[in-house]
């Protein structure tokens, strides 16, 4: 093909103008200046083409530079000449563009301003608990030394230590242990504790008041110097150096001493505890919420009233846990001889202090434990408002500035680079997003506090005074503005400049493939997925409250009585008299955490297991509780009932037929060795034998999370102790009966706090955790569609201005308003299954991964992802069809009269 | 090539020296400098014109456009009365220091003795 130079030349000249503004005499300049070089290596016998390209690159070797070039050789501008960034120059330009356009366009920008709003609400809202969470009992000095001792035993972990002779160690084997553990290698220090969490009453010489969390140690010194609790009043050398004294918390000096107790010298007052006088040696701040424990007073006793302790060391610096956990179990009988001898002792743990709360999966936790997962789903449900956010602010964005198109053309005409162009809009964007701050630090002030509420955590209440938070909070919404505006920033900064004065920028075809049904879809898929989990969770939440538990536990109530049976009978006879309660028993309260297994095997064989669980009731508990057994006649007639009768569930039953080839009926009247590693020393027997009298159908003594395993049923007649008792009732309400059981309670005389726990609650604060995210889940969806639907509205209102002709031509050859309703809304449905289609699985996977830490759950009904897209179809037709219905009204001719 | 700042400081004399001789046009001028300099000074386009441009308002120098014998057209330039002046003391300028240099460097008869 010839090289013809003129359209060589004119496709350069035109290349040149479209990405440079320059004069046109500048331009015809630079032309000749080309030909010339063109002609002259013509002339040393190059081909034409190579010719016209060595020129080429000698006129101009930096294609962006030219326009660059001009502007500082000619510009007057003092301060331009230094070279100064493009993009500081022109600050007050674009500010002043940005104002001008935030008035133009209200409504899309009120909208972009209330999803940004929303999302950055959301997102520090979640960073703020995530980080709460994270931080427990950071604020303890040298926490990185700091271990929690915890054991194995039989299959579980303790969190609790017990002491050599349980209940019965007196005090020198209880400071034997925890110096045996300071003296390991690589401990520095060691302390030990216990908190009751049952209320109790103290008395002062003014009052008594029943406090709960009362804590017992007997390393007074090491105790403080661990954890570095602050001391407000008084010190930790009076609480150490004398037996008998207490140390109160703030909160607790407030509520026995008044708000001026630091008026009052508190130093000698005395506290009596069952019938203990202990004296106040200080008072230190309360406790703060991300501490894992938490107690109200601090007595320093000669012995820990309790089986075991709770006990934390610190190591010297430099030391390896793990050998130190090594030297413990070597040296464990210098510690506990109990625990060395037993071969149901597995070793110590070394627990982290710092991952106490989200790690620890044990027995006897202080505090419920935080949860992994749920972080996990907060933080993945905040992003999905946040994402959703984003993208509506770029489809809005897009539709928005379309009509600047004209602002744009100009600007390039006039040297605008295309990064100047982005940088203007996504300063446009930076500028919304920071005037949101306000109203996001407002909304934090009132949603703070509810959170806490609802969540149980302790958010900072006081966070907005941190200044930190501020230019953590600054950082994000910038980010956020900048992400927001960066796919439309460029999308507008791309468009060559002819083309940008030709129509319009955005087109309205409603065919094929285009970014805005891209971002559209990625926000159904966001929707539905949102919507199918919070589905799912509330659906699994249902049932867990709905599922049958094998047991009545409606209108029970159990009453702390902690006395022995000559008490128990009188009160339960007082009970009997009042005309609603049905039954009165004893025994094991249904509804509560795990606790220690039991070792166990059948008599005559070699197997011994040890996943058994203990518990006992009296006939009358088993009775009003409504437990199926194998033996109703004595249940119901427990005066020709023996003394005491085991009873197996059906899981132990099956898996003793199984293992043993025994039939139901051949299992009854053998006999269950329990604890067989213990033989009793005087008359030699082995562990604790007793028959097999009957079975009981499984119950669900724990949370649903816990499969159902073997268990063994104490049925007495006459209880020794009776710590709880267990009332059943019927026709009153709640506070009606509570009232007539108070004051038979208080006619015993007792001197001791009256506390109470309906059976129902015990088993729904099992469900705490997952009631709040229940709730939550549906809260943040309610936002997340809110945020979808006003971008959606927002959308179509922008679109059905576009389509004005369009509808208006339909109307007038005879459309009805329905044909133009299903012809916008068509579009959606499409996109809204693509969505349904990628939604289900990455939900299915998330949901699957949840129920998995129940035993008990519901199966994942297909049918409900359905639902899920029904839901989002409804509200998508709801918002789309009002802003088409106005436009569909619009007299067409008044349409078709518009210019575009 | 000479560093930016002497090619930026050289620029504005070269030009009017070369337009002293007589009226020129810019690709010429780029020859020119590049023959007299042996390649040293090698200008492009992009860097000359705005500089020319620039000079034509401050009045140095004068611009036509002239249609050449192929008719495409080429804009000529030509020293002012001001040029001429301004060239005078850019000369002065440039030749006392070229006389610091020449002495430092032993190209004088008399040679240099550091103080």
């Amino acid at each position: 093909m010839q090289f013809d130079i003129d359209q060589a030349m004119r496709a350069w000249r035109q290349r040149l103008q479209q990405h440079q503004s320059l004069e046109p005499g500048f331009v015809e300049e630079l032309e000749s200046s080309l030909h010339d070089r063109y002609e002259e290596y013509l002339i040393r016998g190059l081909s034409p083409e190579a010719a016209f390209a060595q020129a080429q690159a000698k006129v101009m070797p930096d294609s962006n530079g030219v326009a660059h070039e001009y502007a500082r050789a000619t510009s007057n501008r003092a301060w331009y000449k230094l070279r100064l960034s493009g993009w500081l120059f022109l600050l007050p330009n674009y500010l002043k563009v940005a104002v001008r356009n935030l008035q133009r366009k209200r409504f899309y920008n009120l909208i972009n301003f209330v999803c940004l709003a929303v999302g950055i609400l959301t997102t520090a809202l979640a960073v703020l608990y995530l980080d709460y969470e994270t931080s427990f009992d950071e604020m303890v000095p040298e926490a990185d030394r700091k271990y929690r001792l915890a054991r194995t035993f039989r299959s579980q972990d303790y969190s609790v230590m017990s002491f050599d002779g349980y209940f019965g160690a007196e005090p020198e084997v209880q400071m034997k242990q925890i110096n045996g553990i300071a003296n390991i290698k690589g401990v520095e220090q060691a302390c030990q504790f216990y908190t009751f969490w049952n209320p109790t009453i103290i008395k002062t010489d003014e009052q008594e008041l029943t406090t709960e969390n009362i804590l017992h140690t007997n390393t007074p010194a090491e105790f403080f110097d661990f954890f570095g609790w602050r001391f407000l009043y008084g010190s930790v050398d009076g609480f150490r150096q004398n037996l008998n004294t207490a140390v109160l918390t703030a909160s607790e000096a407030v509520r026995f001493f008044g708000s001026d107790w630091r008026q009052k010298d508190l130093l000698d007052r005395v506290l009596t505890i069952d019938e203990q006088d202990y004296t106040v040696a200080g008072v230190i701040e309360d406790l703060p919420p991300n501490a894992h424990y938490d107690f109200s007073i601090a007595l320093h006793r000669e012995k820990i009233e309790y089986w075991g302790s709770r006990t934390y060391i610190k190591l010297v610096p430099g030391a390896d846990p793990q050998r130190v956990k090594q030297r413990m179990d070597e040296n464990i009988a210098s510690i506990n001889t109990n625990l060395a001898d037993s071969e149901l002792f597995g070793g110590t743990i070394m627990q982290p202090l710092t991952s106490i709360h989200l790690n620890s999966n044990m027995l006897y936790e202080l505090k419920p434990p935080g949860d992994k997962r749920y972080l996990y789903i907060i933080g993945i449900i905040s992003c999905i408002i946040l994402l959703l956010t984003i993208s509506n602010y770029t489809n809005l964005s897009i539709a928005m500035n379309a009509g600047r198109a004209r602002e744009i053309g100009m600007r390039k005409i006039f040297g605008a680079t295309e990064g100047q162009i982005s940088n203007q809009f996504i300063m446009e964007s930076m500028v919304l997003s920071m005037l949101t701050l306000p109203v996001v630090g407002l909304g934090l002030w009132l949603l703070i506090p509810w959170f806490n509420n609802f969540m149980g955590t302790g958010l900072n209440e006081q966070i907005l005074q941190d200044l930190n938070f501020w230019m953590i909070l600054l950082i994000v919404t910038i980010g956020v503005g900048i992400l927001a505006s960066l796919y439309p920033s460029i999308f507008l900064a791309r468009h060559p400049v002819l083309r940008l004065f030709r129509g319009n920028l955005v087109k309205n075809s409603s065919r094929g493939f285009s970014t805005r049904k891209a971002i559209i879809t990625f926000q159904f898929i966001l929707l539905i997925g949102l919507c199918s989990l919070t589905l799912f969770v509330n659906q699994q939440l249902s049932y867990i409250q709905d599922k049958d538990l094998g047991f009545d536990k409606e209108q029970v109530v159990y009453v702390n009585l902690a006395e022995d049976s000559t008490k128990f009978d009188v009160f339960k006879n007082e009970l009997l008299q009042i005309p609603e309660v049905t039954g009165v028993g004893s025994g094991s309260p249904l509804g509560r955490n795990p606790f220690n297994q039991t070792t166990y095997k059948l008599e005559g064989t070699a197997d011994v297991y040890d996943d058994a669980y203990d518990i006992s009731l009296d006939y009358s508990a088993v009775d009003l509780l409504n437990i199926e057994t194998s033996i109703p006649d004595y249940i119901q007639n427990p005066d020709d009932a023996p003394q005491r009768v085991v009873l197996v569930n059906e899981t132990l039953a099956d898996k003793l037929s199984n293992r043993f080839d025994l039939s139901r009926d051949q299992l009854i009247g053998r006999t269950i060795i329990e604890e067989p590693e213990y033989t009793d020393e005087e008359t030699g027997e082995v562990g604790f034998p007793f028959p097999i009298a009957g079975t009981f159908k499984d119950i669900n003594m724990f949370s649903l999370r816990e499969k159902i395993t073997p268990m063994f049923l104490t049925v007495y007649k006459d209880p020794g102790f009776v710590r709880w008792v267990s009332i059943a009732w019927e026709g009153a309400a709640p506070n009606e009966i509570m009232e007539k059981i108070e004051t038979k309670y208080n006619a015993l005389n007792l001197d001791r706090a009256f506390y109470y726990s309906y059976l129902t609650q015990n088993i729904e604060e099992l469900y705490a955790k997952e009631r709040r995210i229940g709730r939550l889940s549906i809260y943040f969806s309610l936002v997340a569609f809110a945020v979808a639907v006003i971008g959606l509205i927002a959308l179509t209102a922008f679109l059905t201005t576009l389509k004005r002709k369009e509808i208006g031509i339909r109307r007038i050859l005879g459309a009805s308003q329905l044909d133009i309703l299903k012809r916008f809304n068509r579009e959606y449905l499409w996109l809204l299954l693509i969505g349904l289609f990628i939604a289900a699985p990455l939900a299915w996977y998330g949901v699957s991964q949840w129920l998995s830490t129940f035993a008990y759950r519901i199966d994942i009904n297909p049918l409900i992802f359905l639902l899920a897209g029904a839901i989002t179809l409804l509200i998508t037709t709801i918002a789309v069809s009002l802003m088409t219905l106005r436009a569909a009204n619009a007299v067409p001719v008044q349409a078709l009269q518009e210019t575009q | 090539m000479a560093t930016k700042a002497l090619v930026a400081a050289s620029t504005k004399p070269l030009v009017l020296s070369i337009l002293s001789y007589g009226e020129n046009y810019g690709y010429q001028i780029i020859k020119e400098v590049e023959r007299l300099s042996q390649g040293e000074l090698s200008w492009t386009d992009a860097m000359l014109y705005p500089v020319l441009n620039r000079m034509e308002k401050e009045g140095l120098i004068t611009s036509q456009w002239v249609k050449t014998e192929s008719g495409r057209k080429r804009k000529y330039y030509r020293i002012t009365e001001q040029g001429e002046q301004r060239l005078k003391k850019e000369r002065n300028q440039w030749l006392n220091v070229n006389r610091v240099f020449v002495k430092l460097w032993g190209m004088d008869e008399t040679p240099y003795v550091p103080v």
